[in-house]
């Protein structure tokens, strides 16, 4: 089976900070794959790196075997790449549903004219895109709350929002940063399950940034361990628990 | 759009009050321009010509979030080439005293709609190059970008002598914009954006207001849009020049300098940033108050003392005013909000079936 993303010895400079050291990552299809490490180990950034925010200072990255840098992250996100973001980037301003509606602009396909002229073949597009967006706001549970502003939500529902506006785009590949991220155990497990749901749902491949263990050892079966940039392991949840060099990266040499 | 079952019969209630609005705003079209004296005209057709520009200023500002300051560059633009194009070439011999007009507009003499169009089609390609050029920049940047554009343009129309007429200026335009042009274009214009608004393309425009990044994230061609919201507002602002032009009949380069750009920022501000009703209602409240406090300009008998007439003292007004809305009513007079007829029975100023009333079809 060829791999859906493949990062190949990836460097990332912010002049002479190596926020990024030779990124090797290949996820399959199917697959929830974590990333976990200490605080400013360069998780976000190879988030960022891989979405087309930054450009990598050398390597490749390659999504179902076609090379993404240079691509510009709208462009990326076409081909089937969506994230969520760490400190929750809501369009704050616009109702639940226009958020999740403004995501569905680019495979819409309408063009200004049509869209002026509320032609028929707009209005038909519009139909359904609005459609689309119900159900996933139901499938989010967040149906009530359509006509709210987005900032007017608690947080775990915007992050859940945030999830919902990512899965519109239509995506194969979903990076998840932090989706744990303030939530209590129970919410949490919720998490979980939802994770698992929206993966055989959409047909989805994720790779998650968590810091929380329980989540991150529940739903991966594989995870990258990051370290200053560096990948100082991976493999699945049992063996990066008893790895040494993780152990010390996270609690220090004792 | 949103047409669900259950408020199937409010929506022909408010197609009803729509229709009824049209109806009466043409009927009081049709009764000031019969009523009202000349100057009293000029000021209502200035309403109509200022509510172009406060839109068209408010989709980039307001709606797609970029704070640029180049809107008298466009309108200059605009002027300009509306002018030259419907000028017949005798006027052209009359104004052109200093240095003969260019040979290859000597003859050009077109009727005033496509003369409009191509005012706004020009202005909107210098707004497609400037964006193109400068709308990598970002918040104040940009705006001091912009600035200086709308600067160059009127150093360029103080030039170009024979194209433009240099610091002279164009005289005796044909007055072209009737009470009919401006507050037709004022009215198709405001349509355009309300549905320009409120498609999927509206919602792209919010969505890089709001958060760029989320916004190029989920697919949308941030630095495109940008460019596109550009557009149109150049070439809307172009329309709008030249229908000053043919409004005011004489042209110079010295009206659009720099502070034309902060007479519409005011409406804009005072109106509402990101609201389209707030921008129409600003335009014509703003347009009649400049015109209503001239009195401050001249001698004033304050009861302790009197004055003799300091000209200037009207926009003093309005800068306190800004500075109060400022202050302690940022989002301005309609904030983001929209004018809609349930708004109207949510604050039971209508009831659930009523006749039109007179507040503009919109």
């Amino acid at each position: 089976m060829s791999s859906l993303l493949k990062t190949v010895e990836v460097n990332k400079l912010f002049g002479g900070l190596a926020a990024v050291t030779t990124l090797n990552m290949d996820v399959q299809a199917g697959e929830i794959v974590g990333l976990i490490g200490p605080n400013g180990a360069g998780k976000t950034t190879s988030f960022n790196l891989i979405t087309g925010v930054y450009t990598p200072t050398t390597g490749s990255i390659q999504f179902e075997g076609k090379e993404i840098i240079g691509m510009k992250p709208h462009a990326i996100t076409r081909l089937g790449v969506a994230r969520t973001f760490q400190n929750i980037r809501l369009f704050k301003e616009m109702s639940v549903l226009d958020n999740i509606l403004v995501a569905q602009h680019m495979r819409m396909g309408t063009n200004l004219l049509e869209a002026t002229l509320r032609l028929p073949s707009y209005k038909n597009k519009e139909r359904h895109i609005h459609e689309r967006a119900r159900a996933l706001l139901d499938e989010v549970g967040l149906s009530q709350h359509e006509q709210d502003k987005a900032t007017s939500l608690p947080y775990g529902k915007q992050r859940r929002l945030e999830i919902a506006r990512a899965l519109a785009t239509e995506p194969k590949l979903l990076f998840l940063d932090e989706p744990a991220a303030g939530m209590n155990p129970q919410e949490s497990v919720e998490l979980m399950d939802f994770i698992l749901k929206i993966r055989d749902q959409f047909n989805l491949t994720i790779v998650l940034i968590e810091h929380h263990m329980q989540v991150v050892m529940g739903v991966c079966k594989r995870m990258y361990v990051l370290d200053y940039g560096v990948t100082i392991a991976h493999g699945t949840p049992e063996e990066i628990q008893n790895d040494p060099k993780v152990i010390e990266a996270y609690l220090g040499v004792g | 759009m949103n047409t669900s079952t259950s408020n199937k019969p409010r929506m022909s209630r408010d197609s009803v009050l729509t229709l009824c609005a049209a109806v009466v705003g043409l009927a009081l079209l049709f009764v000031f321009d019969g009523m009202f004296d000349r100057f009293t005209m000029q000021i209502f057709k200035l309403c109509a010509i200022n509510i172009i520009l406060a839109l068209s200023l408010n989709l980039i500002n307001g709606f797609t979030g970029l704070f640029s300051l180049g809107h008298a560059g466009f309108m200059a633009v605009g002027a300009y080439t509306c002018a030259i194009l419907t000028m017949s070439p005798e006027q052209k011999e009359v104004n052109y005293v200093l240095q003969p007009i260019a040979p290859w507009l000597s003859s050009v003499y077109l009727p005033f709609l496509p003369s409009l169009l191509i005012a706004g089609l020009l202005a909107g390609f210098i707004g497609w190059l400037l964006g193109v050029i400068s709308l990598r920049l970002r918040d104040d940047y940009l705006a001091i970008a912009t600035l200086g554009f709308s600067e160059i343009i009127r150093v360029i129309l103080t030039n170009a002598s024979t194209v433009t007429n240099g610091a002279l200026g164009l005289k005796g335009l044909p007055r072209f914009t009737t009470m009919w042009w401006a507050w037709g274009s004022a009215v198709v214009i405001t349509l355009f954006l309300v549905l320009l608004i409120k498609s999927s393309y509206g919602r792209a425009f919010k969505s890089i207001r709001d958060n760029e990044i989320a916004a190029e994230s989920m697919g949308i061609d941030v630095f495109g849009m940008k460019v596109l919201s550009f557009t149109i507002s150049s070439f809307l602002a172009g329309i709008a020049g030249g229908l000053l032009a043919h409004y005011l009949t004489t042209i110079d380069p010295k009206q659009f300098i720099f502070l034309k750009t902060f007479d519409i920022l005011l409406i804009v501000v005072l109106g509402g940033v990101g609201s389209i009703t707030g921008s129409v209602i600003a335009a014509i409240v703003v347009t009649i108050a400049m015109e209503a406090l001239r009195f401050l300009d001249g001698p004033l008998n304050l009861g302790f003392m009197m004055t003799n007439g300091v000209p200037g003292l009207r926009m003093v007004f309005f800068s306190a005013l800004l500075m109060v809305v400022v202050i302690y009513r940022q989002q301005g007079l309609m904030g983001k909000s929209e004018f809609s007829w349930d708004a109207l029975s949510r604050i039971g100023l209508l009831p659930r079936r009523g006749a039109g009333s007179p507040k503009g079809d919109k």
